[in-house]
């Protein structure tokens, strides 16, 4: 079959801009894939006046940098394949650096300042990065509250002219031990932080910091998140207290497999809960809380134990991909390693029932291009659970700058990406 | 009423605090808290089929719950409002007898254990209790936005109300105790009616024993009589028993057997094991084997925990 020359290049051109390739046809090209997780938030009822979903920032927003740091001063950083830095300047939003490989695995620092060849980090990095073109970063933005429910209320969370009257996004603060609160203002149409007139739609929800939803409304709502799969591990900086944290996405997805108990940055241990770390998972799915689990040392021995429960398996069963991990802590803080994997899980995960809800209204996603697919081009969208095996979805609906698609009803963890085939007409 | 009031009055009636959390209550040793296995009065690691329950006694002072308690473990139970579910010994132990390593968790609305301190309540199936209290932890109320309770709480740390401390950490249920509070078992003492002689230092019966002394050891302050508290008895071996009488079941009483070469050296805590007669769990004892030393004195000390 003769494809032709301008068909070719630019199935090629297409192919270049879609990374990482994925082996398919030899007409075929994908683009990375992408998350969308459709989540159930419960509304209030008579017995429960207030019902909390507890969310995890998982999918992630666009990657602005991944490559190598050159050198490395107290908190200076340079970047090795991008001598000038300064386009970052350019990106609305606050911006961290991920440490990705390394002895500093893990770490999050912000960035304070871009310049004309260095960045300005938060915090020294000298432990955390090693000069020389040998630790690799990710820079991106923290999502703010419009970009996960948008500047208007996009999903249509309860407003009010109060917090106290609205549905509010929790952020908790470790440090202070407290929460911050924030709602739809019903008349001034945005988001505001209690107490606070002023618009708070540019709030961070920080990575790698968790939140939750408080519902006073009635009526389940769905929202849908969507980004970059956030596999990337993550040192989680645990303070005295407690504290709420996203969990990187882990296809194996248990405690066992996602928190470190031994080796660098583990859980603190201890003999009985009361002189460990205390973990409970939240799972927004079911509103359930699993826990309380501590890793138990004692006698030379260690093993994870869930508080009440001898021989308990729960350490091991795989969990909800969105749950939110709650630490507290008695002693001083430091940090807990937890672990990203896309490798697929020995044990298949069941799929998360749908569960429609009536009279549900139709969720997107989007995936973003960074050039027009050429009309002899068909685009399709595929979908799998466990980033292996992909299966047909849907035929996307092209728009400027990115495709969209409609969800599945109901809730659902799931991954996708686009296919731009070449289909050559037949004479 | 106008409408804006009415729809506010509602709001009120409609949006109760919600109290939720958990309490996660352990009797695990660790390198500061070395509780050793619970036991019964007899001394017998208790066992699963011991029930153990977190909850709170509303509006009553450690007196009062001690009070209630020398009434019987019904009275206890009925004033008892339970947090969660029930538990067992051995339950989060591996099932080890006298230990338990509990969570419990309750979300309903019920506002019984709002500020109140936190309590637990051990029964046995043979109607041996003991009740300790956390000083300090009470139950919180869950607010709308923040983040559910949850306390940490080891029994080595709490009060123990009700139930035998053998020492600093050994602890047994016991019986109902035959006395309450010192100032209800005083104040049952109605003879004695000069205030200073029904403190516990004074000594109404001038008998050279403390009126808290002879609360402690089921003495009576009115009369100069009754038997002593110690004494040393043979026994065929050629060793000796030195044995006092206590009341079971005073919980922040503890018993305190003393020793001394010649009086006039420091007293320090008798080396050896205190264990309850078997024949009487009223009365706790200690052997002195042979060989003997020529001279040793003892003496007990009783003091009441705060």
């Amino acid at each position: 079959m003769n494809v032709p020359p301008l068909i070719r290049s630019t199935l090629a051109c297409l192919a270049a801009v879609f990374l990482p390739l994925c082996p398919g046809s030899a007409q075929d090209a994908y683009s990375s894939p992408r998350g969308a997780y459709t989540v159930k938030l419960p509304g209030a009822t008579a017995e429960k006046p207030q019902v909390r979903t507890y969310l995890g920032i998982q999918l992630m927003p666009e990657t602005r940098f991944a490559g190598r740091v050159g050198q490395v001063s107290g908190r200076v950083i340079s970047l090795v394949s991008s001598p000038d830095p300064s386009f970052l300047s350019e990106i609305p939003g606050k911006k961290y650096v991920h440490v990705l490989t390394g002895s500093g695995e893990g770490f999050v620092t912000d960035i304070d300042q871009v310049g004309a060849s260095t960045i300005t980090c938060a915090d020294d990095v000298t432990q955390w990065i090693l000069p020389g073109n040998q630790t690799q970063i990710r820079i991106r933005c923290h999502p703010t509250i419009s970009d996960i429910l948008g500047p208007d209320n996009r999903f249509g969370l309860g407003s009010g002219q109060d917090a106290g009257s609205a549905d509010n996004l929790v952020v908790w603060d470790p440090e202070l031990q407290n929460e911050r609160v924030y709602y739809f203002h019903s008349s001034r149409l945005r988001w505001e932080e209690k107490d606070t007139e002023a618009d708070a739609g540019g709030a961070i929800l920080r990575f790698p910091h968790g939140f939750y939803i408080v519902r006073r409304s009635t009526g389940t709502l769905r929202i849908a998140l969507s980004g970059e799969i956030g596999s990337d591990s993550v040192l989680l900086p645990v303070r005295t207290g407690a504290n709420v944290f996203s969990l990187p996405v882990n296809l194996s997805a248990s405690l066992y497999q996602i928190v470190r108990a031994e080796g660098m940055f583990p859980v603190l241990s201890g003999s009985n809960a009361t002189s460990a770390d205390i973990l409970t998972l939240e799972e927004p799915t079911t509103g359930v809380q699993r826990g309380p689990f501590y890793q138990m040392a004692h006698d030379g021995e260690s093993r994870w134990c869930e508080v009440g429960v001898d021989d308990s398996t729960a350490p091991l069963q795989p969990l909800d991909f969105l749950s939110t991990l709650v630490v507290r802590r008695e002693g001083p803080g430091g940090y807990v390693f937890a672990k990203g994997s896309l490798e697929p899980p020995a044990i298949p995960i069941p799929p998360l029932p749908p569960d429609p809800e009536a009279d549900e209204t139709p969720l997107f996603a989007e995936i973003p291009l960074r050039q027009p697919i050429p009309a002899d081009l068909t685009a399709t969208v595929e979908t799998s659970t466990d980033l292996q095996t992909w299966t047909t979805y849907t035929t996307p609906e092209l728009l400027p700058g990115k495709v969209t698609f409609q969800l599945p009803s109901g809730q659902g963890r799931a991954f996708y990406r686009l296919k731009v085939s070449y289909t050559p007409w037949i004479r | 009423m106008t409408t804006l009031f009415r729809s506010i009055f509602l709001a009120g009636l409609v949006s109760p605090s919600l109290l939720a959390g958990t309490v996660l209550i352990t009797t695990l040793p660790d390198e500061n808290r070395e509780l050793a296995p619970l036991t019964s009065l007899e001394g017998i690691p208790l066992s699963p089929g011991t029930q153990v329950r977190v909850g709170a006694f509303p509006s009553l002072d450690d007196d009062q719950v001690l009070d209630l308690a020398s009434q019987g473990l019904d009275e206890v139970v009925a004033a008892f409002v339970p947090f969660g579910g029930s538990r067992e010994i051995g339950q989060g132990a591996d099932g080890a007898a006298g230990g338990f390593e509990i969570a419990v968790k309750d979300s309903s609305t019920a506002a019984a254990w709002a500020g109140q301190t936190v309590s637990l309540l051990i029964q046995t199936a043979g109607g041996e209790f003991l009740v300790a209290r956390f000083p300090g932890k009470v139950f919180e109320p869950e607010s709308e936005t923040g983040l559910e309770p949850l306390l940490c709480l080891h029994l080595a740390d709490a009060k123990v109300i009700v139930g035998n401390r053998q020492n600093e950490n050994s602890l047994a249920t016991s019986t109902a105790p035959s006395v309450g509070s010192f100032d209800t078992w005083m104040a049952g003492h109605e003879s004695i009616t000069d205030l200073l002689m029904k403190s516990p230092d004074a000594d109404a019966d001038s008998d050279g024993r403390s009126n808290f002394l002879e609360y402690a050891t089921g003495g009576d302050p009115t009369s100069p009589d009754d038997p002593a508290a110690c004494g040393i008895t043979p026994d065929p071996e050629g060793g000796f028993w030195v044995h006092f009488h206590r009341v079971t079941g005073l919980g922040t009483v503890r018993y305190d057997l003393q020793a001394s070469a010649d009086m006039a050296a420091a007293w320090t805590t008798a080396e050896g094991s205190l264990q309850p007669d078997p024949e009487n769990a009223n009365t706790l004892r200690m052997r002195l084997a042979p060989p003997l030393q020529p001279a040793l004195f003892f003496r007990l000390n009783v003091e009441q925990k705060k």
